[in-house]
């Protein structure tokens, strides 16, 4: 069970939220809503751990996740508004990098597999930086395909920039972990239906 | 995952962000031969003088290349979200910063140390005296590496951040620089040099020791 309790955070003099709270259950899904800068992915971010809230604590299986520390932040998948790619490298490249350092077993042909269910295979040899926004989030979607193992997905925005099949595509990656009994935690603007309904947390 | 296994996995993946930048690594590796390169025209053709500041411009010039490449260590990661998914990898941050200190040591500043010797022959310094130089870069330029992995975790996301990194961290240079020209003059003297390998060499042990949990520590401030 991950659980919220009475999280304060402020930026700067201003106080994005106070005494927020909530739990989520092994295959439930929660959606933060909120306006631009309302704090989402501060919340998203202290719920992965990089950031501290000013008060209140994250707990996982009723530990605090600062007490856990490695033994939380294996289990977590991060995408934020940044996807970790290299522009340099190709997509085969970036993968078997970022995986190798996650410790996550992966030989090229998985690699490959996932990125050719991503729609990406007649781009395998092109430097990320030459693919479309669109793409480099599959290339970072790819990732999340392989490292699904880790229960508690986080994702900021993953909906941003893709286009409709990949967002289906999408969509019933998010409702298959949540049916396999996974975490999610994700924001977006647009009306996304997953087959299990999220709770929503709005953010004022 | 083992440490050795984490290690290798870093390090490779920093050797094949190396490839993708060779003419950042050029870049650095001329800089050096150029400053160096740059004295015996302001000193003039004097043999004798240029012996004497020889070991001095050389390593001066190598502690400048090494200054120049700091900024490359993390700020990459930094900028494109790799550093979140280091801190996600459930390993120790400080084990993958000590693999990444170790692979920036090497793609940009060992191939100057390698290169040294035969720019000390330039300064007409004995081919002993050289490789005693070599020897005093190889042990002191890792240190150089790691004071300045501080720094460069320290100025993550601030502007004109390399600059800073630069006042932060030369002052931090000078112990190191002392002993590593000092090393390579009593060898030209033909004097003992045990003592200066001694010393640069608990230098080194020092700042492995302490440095890479600075720069872990920082880096966790950086993406908070």
């Amino acid at each position: 069970m991950l659980e919220l309790k009475s999280v304060t955070t402020t930026r700067g003099y201003k106080k994005l939220f106070e005494d927020l709270n909530f739990s989520l259950e092994e295959g439930e899904a929660l959606l933060v809503n909120g306006v631009n800068g309302s704090g989402k992915t501060t919340l998203l971010r202290i719920l992965c751990g990089f950031s501290r809230p000013d008060a209140g604590e994250v707990h996982w299986a009723n530990k605090d996740i600062r007490a856990l520390g490695h033994d939380y932040s294996r289990l977590v998948n991060y995408l934020g508004h940044f996807d970790a790619l290299k522009g340099n490298l190709t997509a085969e490249e970036n993968l078997i990098a970022s995986l190798s350092v996650m410790g996550i077993d992966s030989d090229v042909a998985t690699i490959r597999e996932a990125l050719r269910k991503q729609d990406l295979h007649s781009k395998l040899s092109v430097p990320v930086s030459r693919l479309s926004a669109g793409q480099r989030k599959r290339v970072a979607l790819a990732r999340l395909r392989i490292s699904r193992e880790r229960p508690i997905w986080i994702l900021d925005e993953p909906f941003v920039s893709l286009d409709k099949s990949s967002t289906e595509l999408l969509s019933a990656a998010l409702s298959e972990h949540v049916s396999n009994g996974g975490f999610l935690i994700y924001t977006t603007h647009q009306e996304i239906g997953l087959d299990v309904r999220p709770k929503i947390l709005t953010i004022n | 995952m083992s440490s050795r296994s984490l290690f290798l996995a870093v390090l490779l993946r920093e050797f094949k962000i190396s490839l993708t930048q060779k003419t950042d690594i050029a870049t650095i590796f001329f800089f050096f031969l150029i400053v160096a390169s740059l004295f015996p025209f302001a000193v003039g053709p004097d043999t004798g003088s240029l012996r004497t500041v020889g070991p001095g411009v050389v390593w001066v010039a190598a502690l400048l290349s090494s200054l120049l490449a700091l900024h490359r260590m993390f700020e990459g990661d930094f900028i494109d979200g790799s550093l979140e998914q280091f801190l996600l990898s459930g390993e120790p941050l400080v084990l993958i910063v000590v693999s990444k200190i170790f692979a920036h040591w090497l793609f940009t500043t060992l191939p100057i140390v390698i290169l040294s010797p035969f720019v000390g022959m330039q300064f007409g310094i004995s081919s002993e005296a050289s490789w005693i130089m070599a020897l005093t870069l190889l042990i002191g330029t890792p240190v150089l590496s790691l004071i300045g992995s501080v720094g460069a975790a320290l100025t993550l996301g601030v502007r004109s951040g390399a600059a800073l990194t630069a006042l932060l961290i030369l002052p931090l240079y000078i112990p190191v620089l002392i002993f590593g020209v000092g090393g390579t003059v009593a060898a030209l003297q033909g004097v003992e040099t045990t003592g200066h390998f001694s010393i640069l060499l608990a230098f080194l042990c020092l700042s492995l020791a302490l440095c890479p949990l600075a720069t872990s520590a920082a880096l966790k401030i950086a993406l908070e």
